[in-house]
């Protein structure tokens, strides 16, 4: 700009320079033309004055241009170059013309053009033509013009100054231009060009003005885009980078724990195999110890009836019998841990008094405690509410816990056995693992009430380490060649898991020589308000109470003993399947595989879930859900249509809650059913 | 029921299930023998030491000392080591039985055994055949 600037300048400068130069040049030449013409026309008037020397007439003619402003004067010389007329000057006639200006002008005989110092040191042209005779170069005399420089100096320093204006306006008007220019153009190009380079050292957040004129704008935008788009594509490789990294440590920390995981699993499973091994050794060992003594007294009595005395014979059977007893619980035992490891352990619930379980399972154990002189003692709490139990697995356990107790209590002992209200199924921490006491709990939801049944003794009690062993299936192997197990363990396994199955917990606390209590809760039997009215309202006029019983052992089987699910399908297999899938986690089904059969179940069962077919024999799935849903007492039942057509509109319209298509897959199948349980 | 008789022969029985004790005893005492019954492996160690038999059946499992223990001990003691041991036991597995013969027992009965059994062994220990020290 600066440069532009200066050469710019600089040729303006020169232009007006040289115009100036020859403008000058001209108007002298003009100015010098005017005065010959002046000089040339005095001469012609003067030449007979001066061939005839009439001075006056001389004298007059220097004087008669005068007129004219610009001429200063005019000096007419004779042929000796006396002065023959002067303008200015009239006494100089007569006077030699011996200044050195005079001198040079007559020395030639031609014109002679020069310029001098006037009065004041104002310019003035001076003009010098020669008078010469008509036709000859004989000198008669010479006429001497003075012409004025000044006004011409005046018209050419004004115009000059013209030029000088009018060059300056150029210049700024060149330099406007150029800056406007190089704003324009030239700035954003850089700019452009700067860009350029950055984008080249990977610098992609630079934006570049795009508010400029015509295609320099439109290249602006294009560079904004592709530096935008580089931006964003090295953004998303950078991105998709630092994703992969974290998936390779992820998936490596994944391997890892995995790898952990199976060590550990492996470990657990060889720790599993030595238990079952064990368990296996106990169990043969449990089994032969009664049949050992059933065979060797039956052989005693077969080999010689006679040797033996009455009392002998009845002490030997009572023996046998025993012993016989002894075995059948075992076997009973071993079949109840083999449904438990199968998942089949199935609980009857119903709401039960507690007294009335307990009282009976004491009474068989009273003869053995008295054996041992142990006083057995019961606190329960006479406003105890109901529990929701299979009557006969709660036999079992209570029996379970009190023969126990006996066993660990020495002579002269006392038993207690005590139940009252309790708000929590379990104090913090019960299980494995946890940090509790030992035990086993439920993971059903935690419901309001619930009733704490325990077992305390004044026995050896049992070692802190031991507490959680004892609920293990295999937990009393242990050393089995020193420590004598009682019986082969199972009995407080099976026990913990039908506690478990009712949604309950069971745990012990004890210490050496404190004795231990083992105590277990059951949910209460509380009848859900709505399910009464609903019934009431429908059946009215019939017994309301064995209705609400049977209403009442109908709700309390749907709320604890995992939920019932309807299966309607024609297709026999669909049923099985389903069946499979839902029994092992915890649900109860019903199969049926006609219309008419899926209605009257809904009417008799009230499951909380229909899985329901389409396409079936006579009555279809559609009329199935539309019978249902015109029911009040079906009408809520939620259900779910499985079905190979593809018209989940239809389904839906008609009320049911949920549209899986055949071919289903088991975990959306299961999901669905868990939402709608 | 025979009466016990210094000269018969004398048989150390150590079990913790009192019905085994009951029924063992039965049996062998009603071929004539001579039968002490001890429940646990010190009562059986005491009894040894007091008066050495010429048979001695031990459980496997019991309370303070297994049988197989008590075995290892009546063959590594100089005054009892020719003592004839029948093991006695419920743990039926063959590695037991290996366990037991290794601890040194002269004989190895399961549980259930049948008495005339369990006698034709005590019988076959008691024989004049076998070679007396």
């Amino acid at each position: 700009m600066l440069y532009f600037g200066i050469i710019v300048i600089s040729l303006m400068g020169s232009v007006i320079y040289v115009v100036g130069k020859r403008h000058t040049a001209v108007m002298l030449e003009l100015t010098e033309m005017r005065g010959v013409a002046v000089a040339n026309s005095i001469a012609a008037v003067v030449r007979n004055s001066l061939l005839s020397y009439d001075y006056v007439s001389l004298q007059q003619a220097s004087e008669t241009p005068i007129h004219d402003n610009d001429v200063l004067y005019v000096v007419i010389l004779d042929k000796e170059g006396m002065v023959a007329g002067h303008s200015g000057e009239p006494g100089r006639q007569g006077q030699r013309a011996d200044d050195p200006t005079s001198r040079r002008i007559l020395a030639v005989n031609d014109v002679v053009i020069q310029t001098l110092n006037g009065s004041a040191g104002k310019p003035l042209l001076d003009i010098a033509v020669p008078v010469h005779v008509q036709g000859t170069a004989v000198r008669w005399g010479t006429v001497r013009v003075g012409l004025s420089l000044e006004p011409l100096l005046a018209s050419l320093a004004q115009t000059r100054l013209v030029l000088y204006l009018l060059g300056a306006g150029a210049v700024i008007i060149v330099l406007l231009a150029a800056r406007f220019f190089s704003r324009k153009v030239t700035v954003p190009l850089q700019n452009l060009a700067r860009a350029t380079a950055l984008v080249a050292k990977c610098d992609l957040d630079h934006v570049v003005e795009e508010n400029l004129v015509g295609e320099l704008g439109d290249l602006a935008r294009c560079f904004n885009t592709m530096t935008n788009d580089l931006k964003q594509s090295q953004d998303a490789i950078r991105y998709h980078n630092q994703h992969l990294e974290q998936i390779v440590q992820q998936r490596t920390a994944a391997l890892h724990q995995k790898a952990q995981e199976l060590e550990k699993a492996n470990a657990e499973l060889k720790e599993i195999d030595r238990l079952k091994s064990d368990f296996l050794s106990n169990v043969s060992h449990e089994l032969r110890t009664p049949l050992t003594s059933i065979r060797s007294f039956t052989e005693i009595m077969l080999d010689d009836p006679q040797a033996l005395t009455e009392s002998e014979r009845r002490e030997f059977l009572g023996i046998i019998a025993t012993q016989t007893e002894r075995l059948t619980r075992l076997i009973s035992d071993l079949l109840d841990i083999s449904r438990i490891e199968a998942g089949e352990m199935r609980c009857r619930v119903e709401a039960v008094h507690l007294q009335r379980i307990i009282e009976p399972c004491l009474e068989t154990l009273r003869t053995l405690a008295a054996s041992k002189q142990i006083r057995v003692r019961v606190e329960i709490d006479p406003e105890l509410p109901t529990v929701l139990a299979d009557p006969d697995r709660l036999s079992q356990v209570i029996t379970n816990l009190v023969d126990n107790a006996i066993k660990f209590t020495p002579q002269r002992g006392v038993i207690t056995v005590a139940a009252q209200p309790a708000s929590q199924r379990a104090p913090l921490g019960v299980g494995p693992e946890r940090g509790g006491p030992a035990g086993m709990t439920s993971t059903a939801p935690e419901r309001q009430a619930y009733v704490l049944v325990e077992v305390r003794d004044t026995g050896m009690g049992i070692p802190r380490d031991h507490h959680q062993r004892i609920f293990d299936k295999f937990g009393q192997v242990g050393n089995v060649l020193t420590d004598k197990p009682q019986g082969t363990g199972l009995g407080l396994a099976i026990s913990g898991n039908i506690i478990v199955q009712h949604g309950g917990a069971i745990w012990v606390e004890s210490a050496p020589g404190e004795g231990s209590a083992f105590r277990f809760t059951l949910p209460v039997a509380a009848v859900p308000e709505s399910v009464r009215v609903t019934r009431r309202s429908i059946r009215s006029g019939e017994s309301l109470a064995a209705d609400a019983e049977q209403h009442l052992v109908q709700a309390l089987e749907r709320t604890s003993a995992g939920k019932q699910v309807l299966i309607v399908d024609d297709e026999p297999s669909i049923v099985v399947a389903l069946t499979e899938l839902l029994e092992p986690l915890g649900y109860r089904t019903v199969g049926c595989q006609s219309g008419s059969q899926a209605i009257a179940k809904a009417r008799e069962l009230e499951p909380d879930v229909i899985i329901l077919d389409i396409m079936m024999p006579e009555i279809d799935g559609y009329d199935v859900l539309r019978l249902l849903k015109s029911d009040p007492a079906t009408a809520g039942i939620p259900v779910m249509v499985l079905s190979v057509l593809e018209d989940r509109d239809k389904a839906m319209a008609l009320g049911a809650t949920e549209y899986i298509r055949k071919p289903f897959e088991k975990a959306q199948l299961l999901e669905n059913v868990r939402a709608l349980v | 029921m025979q009466h016990p008789n210094p000269i018969d022969p004398y048989i150390l029985v150590a079990d913790d299930d009192p019905l085994t004790l009951k029924s063992v005893s039965i049996v062998l005492r009603g071929a004539g023998m001579r039968v002490v019954t001890v429940s646990d492996g010190a009562a059986a160690l005491a009894q040894l030491r007091r008066e050495k038999p010429r048979v001695v059946v031990f459980d496997v499992m019991m309370g303070s000392m297994s049988g197989l223990d008590l075995c290892r001990l009546v063959k590594s003691d100089a005054a009892l080591h020719d003592v004839y041991v029948i093991l006695l036991t419920a743990r039926a597995m063959q590695r037991e039985r290996q366990e037991g013969l290794a601890a040194g027992a002269d004989d190895y009965v399961s549980k259930p055994f049948s008495n005339r059994d369990l006698l034709a062994r005590v019988q076959r220990a008691l024989a004049p055949s076998r070679p007396r020290p």
